[in-house]
């Protein structure tokens, strides 16, 4: 009855991305050996961390068939607020002069509370005012950019603490510590995603809202988790992107919002919705990371980079919507 | 044929709000016993009955038959735990060891999962259905159709294929499937057009 | 019933923006764009009532207290100009002014020209106008010069021809900045200074570089590139491009495309160009994270003068970077609108020099910064 044979076009459908990142590794690595050195991978790696970060809070906006545009700006005032707690004590341009930079940990802990908050603000206005989530993150990225000029005076933050931007460099078994951040995240996202209740909510309301609240799922407490997690994800990668740069300015993360939903789209998130996992998001985030290397490996013209990108987003997403469409 | 339902409890299968139901089962179980009366109602307080917070509504089959797509994921297929989690999701809807062979009790089962089917489908329509394009977009009624047709070839076909649980979750897959072609021929339609581009 | 409760809110949240934004000098933009056709005529019109209130100024007492000046920025989030506007702000102050509004032209020439609109409108004294797109000055000179109020130009210079127009015409309109070719210039000044075998790590006789560019559109990038290496040509020191990568004025994206380079060109590169100190400090992570260290094995020169770059000029960790005196530009500024206000006049240009920035002098312009 079902025989499955092997079916090419199937095949290409569902692992073609995966294909075309292989063969422009070996293109790239063909021309540029030292594409495939230890430390550009170290580079990928750390590149991959925080976008990686935050495709999964993403994630869990674009399988509720909704998506998050205020990523980028709560990554901005993540990263400033971040900064601002771990300056040197003798920088002469210190936000705060008379304090000590924080510990770690509590700044973590701070500055995704704070972006937690807002993203519960998100939430409430999806989930009880059911303004569609497209407006409500739009306005809210315009209020928290607003928020971040206003607290910073658009200064840039700079003079970091030696222990924050070691995060970058100083490694725990052969791998840096933002990398296990990073890995640390995407398993924590996969245990809510695939082991809790609040995961099964999540998919439900992705799979269809109305049949969610009547199977008797607390659809709208669920939405305000989720983009207060999205939230919470967001300001803990502008953390990481200050380490990473040793610098953050209120620009911080703009645009990013738009790579995270590409890059989950092109690793299998539906654009409807529903269907997504957090391999997804790690696939695409790889395939942007070595995209946007192998480009500057290979000497294409840094304007025409956008093109390429702009090419392999209309290449995903139309074989994603061949997997679900039907022919007439 | 396996699954027959004698015509008055036509009715009990057709109707989709549980109050409404448990109403039409008091009074056709009053008439008479068929002999499945004891497992309908076994079923029924199943499927609403949340064993962790007696006393809150829910609809079990419902959550069951939502959440079963999902369960097509690359790396489950790996993980042993996958196939566990499925046949529970089974006994939950009333298919497991404890039930006979005989036409009666799988009758019955058949008919109860598609019901919730039916409770499910009735829900795919409107204007927070398969919204396009992250939300921005609703969808046209024909595409509503066929997400939901998609989901269903997976959740009747494509699982048990892959988990190898053809034989354990027939009865499952055949009340999803038919309640859905049978809804309107557009649907045995698009049906069948999910079924030959997904091979 | 939600329907009405969604309207109704989102109502009072848009009025409160409004609200808000109406208020204080550091006002975001996102205003509604003028319409254009029925303010013409109103602007002709109170442009002639306010030629007149400009001219009984001049008459009068020259008191700045009561004038109204209307201050456009290009960018609030440009790292140089809140040094500039803040520091403006404080001089104007200190003048006399005290009715001053800043506005943010959020890098979009058609808000900025909506902001001029309403500050004409508005029936300001002067404008203080960092353009957007230098190449739209000839349009803003004459909506500004039509409705009678004086103009200076900063930081972003108009093209030669424009400057001729104000002088042919002999308006009141200037220009206060320096002229963005000789901060390339210092740039490739710093490192021509150090000497060929200073810098010729591979001992190929050539110096190898890297360009890390800003905007592509802004014109201070551009002359940044240029500049910097054509000041090593000039000395005589034969160069290699190596890489020439966008960093869009980012310290993340400087880091990013830096370490990329680092991996793909490895020990050949000797210096690295940027545009910015912004990203020079992006470069740097990536220097450091690469295992290099600047003074010993690589170079490393930005523009602006950070605080922050400034330190790491004097313990080393950066070659040099290029000074742009905010305080002395923005002083002129100022001087130069209430010049206009009292009657005294500008040169049509007012020049300042960029400052290099290397390890003796780093020192003193972090004092004077302070």
């Amino acid at each position: 009855m079902n025989k499955k044979a092997f079916n090419l076009k199937e095949f290409l459908i569902n692992y073609g991305v995966i294909l075309v990142m292989i063969i422009l590794v070996v293109i790239t690595s063909i021309k540029s050996p030292n594409f495939l050195s230890g430390n550009n991978l170290m580079n990928l790696l750390l590149n991959m961390s925080a976008r990686l970060v935050i495709a999964l809070g993403i994630a869990g906006c674009v399988i509720t068939a909704g998506c998050d545009l205020s990523a980028g700006r709560m990554i901005g005032l993540g990263g400033c607020i971040a900064g601002i707690l771990l300056q040197r004590a003798d920088y002469s341009g210190k936000f705060y002069p008379d304090m000590e930079p924080m510990n770690l940990f509590l700044v973590i802990i701070i500055v995704m509370c704070i972006t937690a908050a807002f993203g519960a603000v998100t939430g409430f206005f999806i989930a009880f005012l059911n303004v569609p989530p497209f407006i409500s993150t739009l306005a809210m990225m315009e209020i928290v950019y607003g928020l971040n000029l206003i607290y910073t005076n658009a200064t840039p933050i700079g003079g970091y603490v030696d222990y924050y931007t070691a995060l970058a460099t100083k490694r725990f078994l052969f791998i840096p510590w933002l990398v296990w951040i990073a890995i640390l995240v995407a398993a924590i996202t996969w245990f809510i995603f695939n082991m809790t209740r609040h995961g099964k909510y999540m998919y439900a309301i992705g799979a269809n809202p109305q049949a969610a609240e009547v199977a008797g799922v607390p659809v709208k407490l669920t939405m305000i988790l989720i983009y207060a997690k999205a939230a919470a994800f967001y300001g803990l990668a502008g953390f990481m992107l200050g380490a990473k740069s040793g610098g953050a300015s209120v620009n911080l993360g703009l645009g990013y919002e738009m790579e995270a939903i590409a890059a989950c789209t092109i690793g299998g998130v539906s654009v409807t919705g529903g269907r997504g996992k957090v391999s997804s998001a790690v696939l695409g985030v790889a395939v942007f990371e070595l995209l946007k290397a192998a480009l500057q490996f290979l000497g294409v013209n840094a304007n025409a980079q956008w093109i390429a990108l702009g090419i392999i987003i209309y290449i995903a997403i139309s074989l994603d919507i061949r997997k679900y469409v039907t022919k007439k | 044929m396996r699954y027959e339902c004698s015509g008055s409890w036509m009715e009990y299968y057709l109707e989709t709000d549980p109050d409404k139901r448990k109403e039409i089962f008091d009074r056709l179980s009053d008439l008479g016993d068929d002999g499945a009366n004891a497992l309908r109602r076994t079923l029924f307080d199943n499927r609403h009955t949340d064993p962790k917070h007696p006393g809150r509504p829910v609809d079990r089959g419902l959550w069951e038959i939502m959440l079963m797509p999902i369960n097509d994921k690359a790396l489950y297929r790996i993980l042993p735990w996958t196939a566990k989690s499925i046949m529970k999701s089974m006994s939950v809807l009333g298919i497991d060891e404890s039930i006979t062979d005989d036409d009666m009790s799988v009758s019955a089962v058949y008919w109860e999962i598609r019901n919730a089917a039916r409770r499910y489908y009735e829900n795919c329509k409107g204007s927070r259905y398969a919204r396009k394009w992250f939300g921005i977009a609703s969808a046209s009624e024909d595409e509503q159709l066929e997400r939901t047709a998609s989901d269903v070839y997976i959740m009747a076909e494509v699982i048990p294929e892959k988990y190898k649980l053809v034989e354990e979750m027939r009865i499952f897959s055949d009340a999803v499937r038919d309640e859905f072609t049978e809804r309107s021929p557009r649907a045995r339609q698009v049906y069948d057009m999910q079924r030959k581009m997904q091979h | 019933m939600k329907k009405k409760v969604v309207s109704i809110v989102l109502a009072a949240t848009l009025g409160a923006t409004l609200l808000a934004g109406c208020s204080g000098s550091a006002a975001p933009a996102a205003e509604a764009p003028a319409a254009e056709a029925p303010a013409q005529e109103e602007v002709k019109e109170e442009a002639a009532e306010v030629a007149e209130e400009a001219s009984e100024a001049v008459e009068a007492s020259g008191d700045l207290a009561g004038k109204k000046v209307g201050v456009c920025i290009y960018q609030f989030n440009d790292n140089f100009m809140t040094l500039f506007r803040t520091e403006l702000e404080s001089y104007l102050k200190e003048l006399g002014f005290t009715d001053i509004t800043i506005v943010d032209g959020a890098n979009d020439q058609a808000t900025q020209s909506g902001q001029i609109d309403n500050f004409i409108a508005d029936g300001v004294d002067v404008l203080i106008i960092n353009p957007v797109n230098s190449s739209s000055a000839a349009t803003i000179t004459d909506k500004v010069v039509g409705a009678g109020i004086p103009l200076v130009y900063i930081n972003r210079e108009p093209d030669e021809a424009e400057e001729q127009r104000w002088a042919d015409n002999n308006w009141d309109v200037t220009y206060v900045g320096c002229d963005a070719r000789q901060s390339g210039t210092m740039q490739g000044e710093i490192i021509a200074d150090l000497g060929l075998d200073a810098i010729d790590f591979n001992k190929n006789g050539k110096i190898d570089y890297i360009m890390i560019e800003g905007d592509p559109e802004n014109i201070d990038a551009q002359y940044r590139t240029e500049f910097s290496v054509k000041a090593l040509t000039d000395a005589g020191l034969e160069v290699n491009e190596l890489d020439d990568q966008v960093g869009m004025w980012d310290t993340t994206k400087g880091q990013e495309l830096v370490a990329n380079s680092l991996a793909q060109n490895g020990n050949d590169i000797e210096v690295v160009f940027c545009n910015n100190d912004a990203m020079a400090l992006g470069a740097l992570e990536s220097i450091k994270a690469a295992g290099r260290t600047v003074g010993t094995d690589i170079y490393l020169v930005g523009v602006d003068a950070l605080t922050e770059v400034v330190e790491d000029v004097i313990n080393g960790s950066i070659t040099g970077t290029v000074f742009n005196d905010h305080i002395s530009q923005s002083h002129s500024a100022a001087d130069a609108a209430a010049n206009y206000l009292t009657g005294a006049g500008n040169e049509h240009y007012i020049g300042c020099d960029y400052v290099k920035v290397t390890t003796e002098n780093a020192q003193s312009i972090l004092d004077s910064l302070k």
